[in-house]
This record gives C-alpha cells, sequence and structure tokens, in this order.
C-alpha cells in the first residue's frame, strides 16, 4: 500500500487543516529509492507517510527518522555541495525529483546487496550515526545569499511571535517574522482549549488574518533561524523555481530580535526511546495536523504531561488503536483524563517505560513501576510509542547569540539567564504557560523594547486540584547489558551507562574510560537530558551551555597578519645562559661546515650534557658564524668543540664581537 | 616527636593544581584541603599536557624528563589511561621561533631524547616518546583518589581568607601555606597590581572538534602560531591557541593539516597568565606572601612530584636549585631564566 501513515479521510478537526493537497499526489526519489507523497508534503513527512521511519544506526540499534534525527538532503548530484544543502523538514516534495541524503553510510556487503534485492523496501535512510550528525546542516558555512534588515525581527510563528509581531508594527516598526512550520500558529492548538480562554484555533486564526493585513510584516514561514549574532540572525529556508527546490540563506539584522521560540519536548530516557516508533508528542501533533502523517496502526501513549493524553484523544480520534497510556506521576488530574475514561482507554499512572524493544516495525513496551521499580507484568505491543515528556524553552538561538543559561531545579529544565544583545524572550520561551499569557507576553516584550513601557503579564492558571502540573523528567537505567541505548539527549551518543559486567567476563574485558565530553556540539535539549539523568552537575550547567551549545562550525582560513621575523640581538631566553660573564663570539669553522644554531659548544670531546655546555652556536650572519661562549678564560685561536647530534667537530674561537649581559 | 601535619591549603582546578593536592597528602603526609570551582573537571581542557615542550633552558628539560616517569606512575595511580606515550611535533615558520626549536632540538637531544627533524618548510621537529596526558579518564577519577587520600575538598566560593605572610584562614582551619597552583586561583585571590609585576594575561580560546581521521602526528606545537594540536583517543581534536590579536581560528585553520576540516564541538574563551620573562613563577611573591604556581607551561603536570618536594622541602638539590631560580620575586628584566614562552 502506497502511504501507509497517510491518516485515513476520517480526521477529527485538529487534523483537518494540513498544508497537503490530497488530491494531487507526486514522486520523487531519495537516495535511489521512489516514494510517494502529496503535493505540500514535506521530504521528510512524505518519508514518514511512506514508511520510512529510520534515519539510520547507533551503536548497533536503529535510531528513529524525526525532526533531530533527518539529515541534510540535496538534489542528486549536489551532495557535496554545502551551498546546495536543505533541511530535509524544509524541503518541498516535488514531483520528478531526485534527492539524495548528506551523511555517512554505513558499507553495504555485496551480499547485503543481492539481500535488498528480494526483500521488502528498507525502513532506514541507512545513516550511520555513529560519525555524528553535523547539525543543523551544511549550510552553516554558506554565506547568506540575501540580507534583510528591520527593526524588529521575530523568531517564531506561534500565539507569542504573532502578537509580538503586530505589536511591534503598530508601534510603527518594520518586522520581519520567521517560522520554521510552513504554517503559522505554533503548537499552541495542540494543548487545546482551557476553560475561560478563547479557543486556540480561533485566536490564531485572528492573529493570522491580521498578520497578512499588515503591511509593516513580512512572514517568512518555512524559514529556520539556526544562528544569532550582533542582532543578525540566519535563516536557511527552501525556496521553489521552476519546479526546482534550491536552498534559501537568508540573514535578517533587526535593532531588536524577539525569540518566542517555544519549547522543545523533553526527551524520556529508558532504553529504547530513540527507536523507530518511538517519538515526541509535538513532532507527532506537527506531523498528524501538517500533513496528516501518523507513523503506525496502534500507539502507546507514554506522558508526565496533562496534553499527552490529548494526543492520546486525537490519535484515537484519526483512527489509531491507542492500546495504552502511561504516566509516572501517581494521580494525575486532569479534563483531558476525562475524555480518556470516556474513551475507554486503559490509563496507568506510577508508571513508565523500563524498557522498548523494536522487531519488524512492532514496539514491545515494557512497563516499571516508579516507586519500587518492579516490572509490571506483560508487555504492551504497539506500532509507536508518543512521548510526552514536558517542555525545555528553546535557546539554541539564546545560547549561540552568547546568552548563558541555569538549571532551574523547580521547573527541571535549562532557563535562560542574563543578557544576550538585543535579543528578548516572549511566550512559552519565556516560561508563559496559557494561551493569554503567551499572546500577552509577546506584546509586551513588544512594547518594552520599542518604547520602553512594562506591563504586567496575566498568565492564568488552572486549578492543580483540576489539573496537576506537569511530571518532573524521568530515566530509567538499562537493566540488562543488551538493551537498546538510553539515549540521554537527540544529539550524540551520550547514553545512561549499562549495568556492568561482572564474573569472569569483567575481569578479562579491559572497560575503556568513558570519554567524559562527547565530540558534537550539543542542543540544550542534551544538557537537560544529562542534568537531570545526573551525568552532570545543575550548577555545571551554564559552563556546560556556554561551551557545548554552539554552532559546529569549521575554522574558517582568513588572511593573517604579517608576522615579524627578525631575530636581531640575543633572544631574551638566552639571557645567563652561560653565566653573568657570557659572550658572543666569531667563530672560524675549520671543516668549514655549516651548524645549526643550537648546537652546543664544549670544551672536549667527551662531554655531551647541556648543562655542562661552554657556549652555544647563535647561527651565521653575513657568512660569520657567531657563538654565545661562558667566560672561562678562552680567547681568541683556542679550539673548542661543536657536538651536532653524534659528531663533534673542533672549531676556533676567532674574536668577541659583543658583550652581552 | 610526631608534631601535627601541616596544613596546607591548594588553590585550584587545573589537573596540575589537583594532582599538587594529592601528592601534597600521599607523598608528604601534609593536611590538604583542596578549594576548586566547582565542575571544572567537565569542562574544557584549557591546556595539552605533554613531557616534553619546545623549551630552551637545559634545566627545564631536564628536570621534566626526570620527573616525567615519577609523574607518569602516580597518575597511572589515580586513572589508568591518564598518561600515553606519542610522538609530538614542534613546528614553526618565523626565523625567531625556528631559531628557538633548534636551540630546543639541540638541548633535547644532549639529553638523549630523540628529536628528528622533518623536511618541512620552516623547521619542523618530531619528538619521540613523549608522554602526554588525558584530560578525560583523570577527571573521572581524580576525585576518588583524593578522597582516598583525605584531601578535602571544598568549593571555592572566595570564603578562604589569604594573609598577608602567606597563610590563611577558612572558617575554624588555619593554613601554614596557602599555595595558589593556577592562573584562575591567582588572579581571584592576587591584586591586579601585584599579578602585573610578574605576568601578563593572554586571551587564549581553546576547542574541540568533532572527531576525524588519526592524524599523522598525535600531538604538535605550532610555536609562531601559537596553536598546539592534540588528537584524542575517539579521534576528536583538541585545540588551543592564543587568542590576543582575534586571528586565533584562522591560525588553527592553517595549523591543521592539509584535508583536515574538523567542525567545532565546543569552546571556550579563557586567559593564561604569562609571566614577564617567560619562566615559571614558583614560590612566594614579595608583598602578599602568597605562594604562586605560575606558567609551567604545558609539562606542568609532569612536574608535579619536583614542585610538591620543593614545597615540603625535600627536593633534591637540582630541583631545589631550579625553583629558587624561578622565585616570584625574580626581577624578570635580563633574567637568567627568561624562557621561550612557546
Amino acid at each position: 500500500m502506497s502511504q501507509p501513515n497517510r491518516l485515513a479521510d476520517q480526521r477529527p478537526p485538529e487534523f483537518s487543516c494540513a498544508a497537503i493537497d490530497p488530491a494531487r499526489s507526486l514522486r520523487f526519489t531519495l537516495d535511489g529509492r521512489t516514494i510517494v507523497g502529496f503535493e505540500g508534503d514535506t521530504v521528510l513527512s512524505a518519508l514518514l507517510a511512506d514508511g520510512v521511519d529510520t534515519a539510520g544506526t547507533r551503536s548497533g540499534f536503529p535510531v528513529a527518522l524525526d525532526a533531530h534525527s533527518a539529515p541534510a538532503i540535496a538534489l542528486d548530484g549536489n551532495a557535496k555541495r554545502p551551498d546546495l544543502a536543505m533541511p530535509m523538514a524544509l524541503c518541498p516534495a516535488m514531483d520528478g525529483a531526485a534527492y539524495v541524503s548528506i551523511g555517512t553510510r554505513r558499507t553495504i556487503t555485496p551480499a547485503a546487496r543481492l539481500m535488498k534485492l528480494f526483500s521488502r523496501p528498507s525502513r532506514s535512510l541507512g545513516l550511520d550515526l555513529d560519525a555524528g550528525q553535523a547539525l543543523p546542516g551544511p549550510w552553516i558555512d554558506t554565506p547568506a545569499a540575501r540580507r534583510e534588515s528591520a527593526d524588529v525581527v521575530v523568531v517564531g510563528g506561534g500565539v507569542a511571535g504573532l502578537s509580538a509581531a503586530l505589536r511591534a508594527a503598530r508601534n510603527k516598526a518594520k518586522v520581519v517574522l520567521i517560522e520554521r512550520d510552513p504554517i503559522l500558529g505554533g503548537v499552541s492548538e495542540y494543548f487545546g482549549k482551557a476553560e475561560g480562554e478563547p479557543a486556540p484555533d480561533a485566536l490564531i486564526a485572528t492573529l493570522v488574518a491580521k498578520v497578512a493585513a499588515a503591511s509593516a510584516i513580512k512572514v517568512y514561514t518555512g524559514t529556520q533561524a539556526f544562528d544569532c549574532n550582533d542582532g543578525v540572525v540566519d535563516t536557511i529556508g527552501v525556496s521553489v523555481e521552476g519546479g526546482v527546490p534550491r536552498p534559501e540563506r537568508l540573514a535578517f539584522s533587526g535593532k531588536h530580535v524577539i525569540l518566542a521560540t517555544g519549547c522543545a519536548e523533553r526527551l524520556p530516557i529508558f532504553p529504547g526511546n530513540r527507536l523507530p516508533g518511538v517519538r515526541g508528542s509535538t513532532f507527532s501533533w506537527r506531523m498528524a495536523a501538517h500533513f496528516n502523517v501518523w507513523p503506525g496502526r496502534s500507539a502507546h501513549v507514554h506522558t508526565t504531561t496533562n496534553v499527552g493524553y490529548r494526543m492520546a484523544l486525537l490519535g484515537s480520534g484519526a483512527g489509531i488503536d491507542i492500546r495504552r497510556s502511561s504516566d509516572p506521576r501517581a494521580h494525575p488530574q486532569t479534563r483531558f483524563i476525562e475524555f480518556c475514561k470516556a474513551y475507554g482507554f486503559r490509563l496507568g499512572w506510577g508508571a513508565a517505560p523500563a524498557t522498548v524493544l523494536e522487531a519488524d516495525g512492532s514496539l514491545e513496551i515494557r512497563l516499571a513501576d516508579i516507586e519500587t521499580g518492579a516490572m509490571q507484568d506483560g508487555a504492551i505491543h504497539a506500532e509507536s510509542l508518543i512521548l510526552s515528556g514536558g517542555w525545555q524553552p528553546e535557546l539554541a538561538l539564546w545560547l549561540r547569540a552568547g546568552g548563558t543559561a541555569r538549571w532551574d531545579h523547580a521547573r527541571q529544565c535549562l532557563v535562560p539567564v542574563g543578557h544576550a544583545g538585543s535579543l528578548a524572550f516572549a511566550g512559552a520561551a519565556a516560561g508563559f504557560l496559557s494561551l493569554p499569557g503567551c499572546a500577552a507576553s509577546g506584546e509586551a516584550t513588544a512594547d518594552w523594547l520599542l518604547s520602553g513601557t512594562q506591563t504586567e503579564i496575566a498568565d492564568p492558571q488552572i486549578d492543580p486540584i483540576f489539573e496537576t502540573p506537569d511530571g518532573m523528567p524521568f530515566f530509567s537505567h538499562p537493566r540488562r547489558r543488551d538493551l537498546p541505548p538510553a539515549h540521554r539527549g537527540i544529539t550524540g551518543p551520550d547514553r545512561l551507562p549499562e549495568p556492568p559486567l561482572s564474573g569472569l567476563k569483567a575481569f578479562l574485558t579491559r572497560t575503556q574510560p568513558t570519554v567524559a565530553d562527547p565530540a558534537m556540539a550539543l542542543d540544550p535539549l542534551d544538557v537537560a537530558g544529562a542534568i537531570a539523568s545526573g551525568a552532570l552537575a545543575a550548577e555545571a550547567a551554564p559552563a556546560w551551555c556556554a561551551e557545548r551549545c554552539i554552532l559546529p562550525r569549521g575554522f574558517a582560513p582568513r588572511a593573517l597578519p604579517a608576522q615579524r621575523d627578525e631575530a636581531s640581538g640575543l633572544p631574551v631566553w638566552l639571557a645567563g645562559r652561560f653565566g653573568p660573564g657570557q659572550s658572543v663570539w666569531q667563530l672560524v669553522a675549520e671543516t668549514g661546515r655549516v651548524f645549526d644554531p643550537g648546537c652546543l659548544l664544549f670544551p672536549n670531546t667527551d662531554e655531551t650534557d647541556p648543562l655542562a655546555a661552554i657556549g652555544v652556536i647563535l647561527g651565521e650572519t653575513n657568512g660569520t658564524l657567531r657563538a654565545l661562549l661562558a667566560h672561562r678564560g678562552i680567547g681568541s685561536g683556542d679550539a673548542i668543540y661543536v657536538r651536532d647530534g653524534l659528531t663533534c667537530t673542533a672549531i676556533r674561537l676567532d674574536q668577541k664581537v659583543v658583550l652581552q649581559d | 616527636m610526631a608534631g601535627q601535619p601541616e596544613n596546607i591549603a591548594v588553590v585550584g582546578s587545573s589537573p596540575f593544581a589537583l594532582l599538587l593536592a594529592g601528592l601534597l597528602a600521599a607523598d608528604h603526609s601534609r593536611a590538604v584541603v583542596l578549594f576548586a570551582r566547582p565542575f571544572s573537571r567537565q569542562r574544557l581542557a584549557r591546556s595539552l599536557p605533554l613531557s616534553l615542550a619546545p623549551l630552551t633552558r637545559p634545566e627545564t628539560i631536564r628536570l621534566a624528563l626526570d620527573t616525567t616517569g615519577e609523574a607518569v606512575r602516580v597518575l597511572a595511580r589515580v586513572a589508568p589511561g591518564a598518561t600515553s606515550r606519542t610522538n609530538a611535533l614542534f613546528a614553526a615558520q618565523a626565523t625567531a621561533e625556528i631559531a628557538a626549536l633548534h636551540h630546543f632540538r639541540h638541548a633535547a637531544a644532549g639529553f638523549g631524547r630523540i628529536v628528528e627533524r622533518l623536511p618541512d618548510a620552516g623547521l619542523s621537529l618530531l619528538a619521540r616518546d613523549c608522554v602526554r596526558f588525558h584530560h578525560a579518564p583523570f577527571a573521572a577519577a581524580i576525585q576518588g583518589w583524593l578522597d582516598g587520600l583525605g584531601v578535602r575538598c571544598v568549593e571555592d566560593s572566595g570564603g578562604l581568607t589569604v594573609h598577608r605572610n602567606g597563610t590563611g584562614q577558612w572558617d575554624a582551619v588555619t593554613f601554614e601555606r596557602v599555595i595558589l597552583a593556577d592562573d584562575e586561583a591567582l588572579t581571584t585571590y592576587l591584586d591586579a597590581e601585584e599579578m602585573a609585576g610578574v605576568a601578563t594575561t593572554l586571551p587564549m580560546a581553546g576547542f574541540l572538534t568533532e572527531r576525524v581521521a588519526p592524524l599523522a602526528t598525535e600531538m604538535s606545537v605550532h610555536v609562531d602560531a601559537r596553536v598546539a594540536i592534540g588528537q584524542r583517543r575517539d579521534g576528536a581534536l583538541e585545540i588551543v591557541a592564543a587568542d590576543d590579536d582575534g586571528f586565533a581560528e584562522a591560525r588553527i585553520a592553517a595549523s591543521l593539516p592539509a584535508g583536515c576540516t574538523p567542525r567545532r564541538a565546543a569552546q571556550s574563551r579563557f586567559t593564561l597568565l604569562r609571566p614577564l620573562d617567560g619562566a615559571p613563577l614558583v614560590g612566594p611573591l614579595k608583598r602578599s606572601r602568597a605562594f604562586i604556581l605560575a606558567g609551567l607551561g604545558v609539562h606542568d603536570i609532569f612536574l608535579a612530584p619536583a614542585i610538591a618536594r620543593f614545597i615540603c622541602g625535600a627536593a633534591s638539590a637540582e630541583e631545589a636549585a631550579w625553583c629558587s631560580a624561578r622565585a616570584a620575586t625574580r626581577n624578570p628584566s635580563g633574567s637568567p631564566v627568561a624562557e621561550f614562552a612557546a
């Protein structure tokens, strides 16, 4: 069946405003494999829809294809051109296009190649993720093709970003609004309507319409900001000219930059947390809402947040068989749970995945009791595992701009501290949780930057009696050595340690010391995962973020300033080398041979100890050999010996040249 | 008569400072309290310690060669894998640096070290069988070693008072001696004016890169570019470069072997204290009487056993002479120990 992971026509209203046009199907190839999609798909969404759900392997285990692991791609023939590389998640799927993924591949043996002919198409892009990925992508080294300036650059087109852009425009500012997704609005709709608040979809529709009508606001959707320095936001997008997708490297400079980048989803840490089929709930929501893609026909939902239950409801509404949900919190209360009960879902509280194994597209999920650690009876079998692990403010741009972050123990996440040039936060990235709070925060930030007025922002929360606060990050150590890795983060190979070897095996196996620092630039999510799982002290967060959360650029060659290249006079490091009376002499080399500077001079041929040397060759100037000599009652015509490696050559003193020291 | 062991406060977070604290406790039975910045051990390395550096004073090369074996044995006790044998490349293009490298080559050869001249442009020397220090295994094991020796580790949050006579006070503990054992400790506890009399600060940049193919030489020091490159066991490069001119990255690019174009994995900026005459500073300062250790260079960790002996009055005549000649009270102008500060 073509596009096995595309949702059927029966979908909840939340998944009905997709960016795709199901009436217009298209075909393209990636690495020679034909993929079927719809117009409006990105290459990533089309791949997932068509059953490709694996980016490659790391440490011998497959890794899910998602927004974090999706490699850069290029049109066939351009793979070696970093300036023509495009993000897979932003590149439109174009009918007839031939794409190639960029990354290291595992070597395929001839036998495996032969087997491939007779087997089902692979679900994997076949990347070797052990070699690491240069995230965000090769375009970070290419200069911007076009620069644009504005008074205010807003990064993020969610409720906070839209509100900030509108308020800035009302303050007579020229505004550029940058949004990574193809559709404005962010993920507010995923959170649903709360009592006493406007419906997110209605608010977003109003804001989007106002932005579209505001001539002072220029919107760039499908554009990802990856760097920010001195008020310049570097972005990558993909434009299509004549049916051919091309990367579009743009730079936007603004007097003010508002980061309305929202929150990233924390990764719960347990063995198998990055296997194919395992994915974050916001990524799942984006794929379903924007592209009607839901990999797998059945799902287990594990959530430490209230909104995670909503994903179960939406999935069920879209015809997905929700097998069960689990939550590490003991007795969570949320309106979504009541709905789940009404749907008849099996809910499990105080439990979390202890291991997840994957075979032939099916996951085997085993839960453990949070309190006792005891494994629960029976495994859950589902084609996907949706994880909602809580929130980490999206700080990558902030840190790359020179901002710092600290660990907030109460919220169990990194939070920004201090200042970074002209940057300011708004919305969820600034810690606001409610829809009105995010909207007001966007407006207040714009007001504060442009007119200096400070406004108090209300961020109404539902009473914890009715809505239990989101849970803390959780991690579950591997109980055996043969389990898939429990990745601490999204970027590198860092994972929870396996149980130590025991007995003879431990005696015979020499364990290599763990490399404390991975050779890879990190995302703030990686640092958060390392702190949450105890690998890194919370107090180390500022230093680690500053040192590690960088853009993995190369070292650009550049013309160097001219070096001084003279060696006049006696170098200071020879001062007093042969005592207070040392002096410079001209020498006569009887054999006519040339000596390197540094050759040591001795009174006889036996001595070799540099500490017993009586002088040293300084070099040859205008054909005259000179040496620095100790004051030892020697005079013109006396013979001394030059040692050059194993050879020792007689040389005669000519005259004292200049007295040093 | 067995008296109370001398109370010594060691202030510093560098591997050298940590090893010194351990040696004072282990080999010299001192009661040591280590004041270290929190979590500095997980930060990017600020130097690439090597047993042999391109130095021009034979007595320093000799001391480093003499103490390296002992340091390696101690480090093996701390963390197996903290050191390894390697060849190191020292390269220069400019006349003054080439001359210094020539002097180093002949001095090292005089002590029996194999230092080959390579047929490269400028002057390239390959020093065989050097010992290299590995930060990661050391960092993972040092706390356990210090704990085992009874070294009390205290987060250095400014609670230590250093008196004018070189003693110190922390809560109810009085220290007969306070040793400021790394650059950060010196800049924290000494006033800028006093420091300016003995050392200048040099802006530095440190980098870790993603993994690259094995380099022909695991360690290289590009003397006139002021860039040191070391390849870790996992293939990543550790790079430290002077950045006083803002051209550190360009000089690194020029120093990397042809075809090696690594991406950064981490980066840091810091300052290095450079003694005015380039030679180490060992001992009390004139005014504050604080015992300082600075400018020991890339082989600092390999000199640690000798320094520990000197502090405890157990140094050999050669070690004592070397340390005394490098007293922090010396006049840096026309200094007879001035060193080529590579």
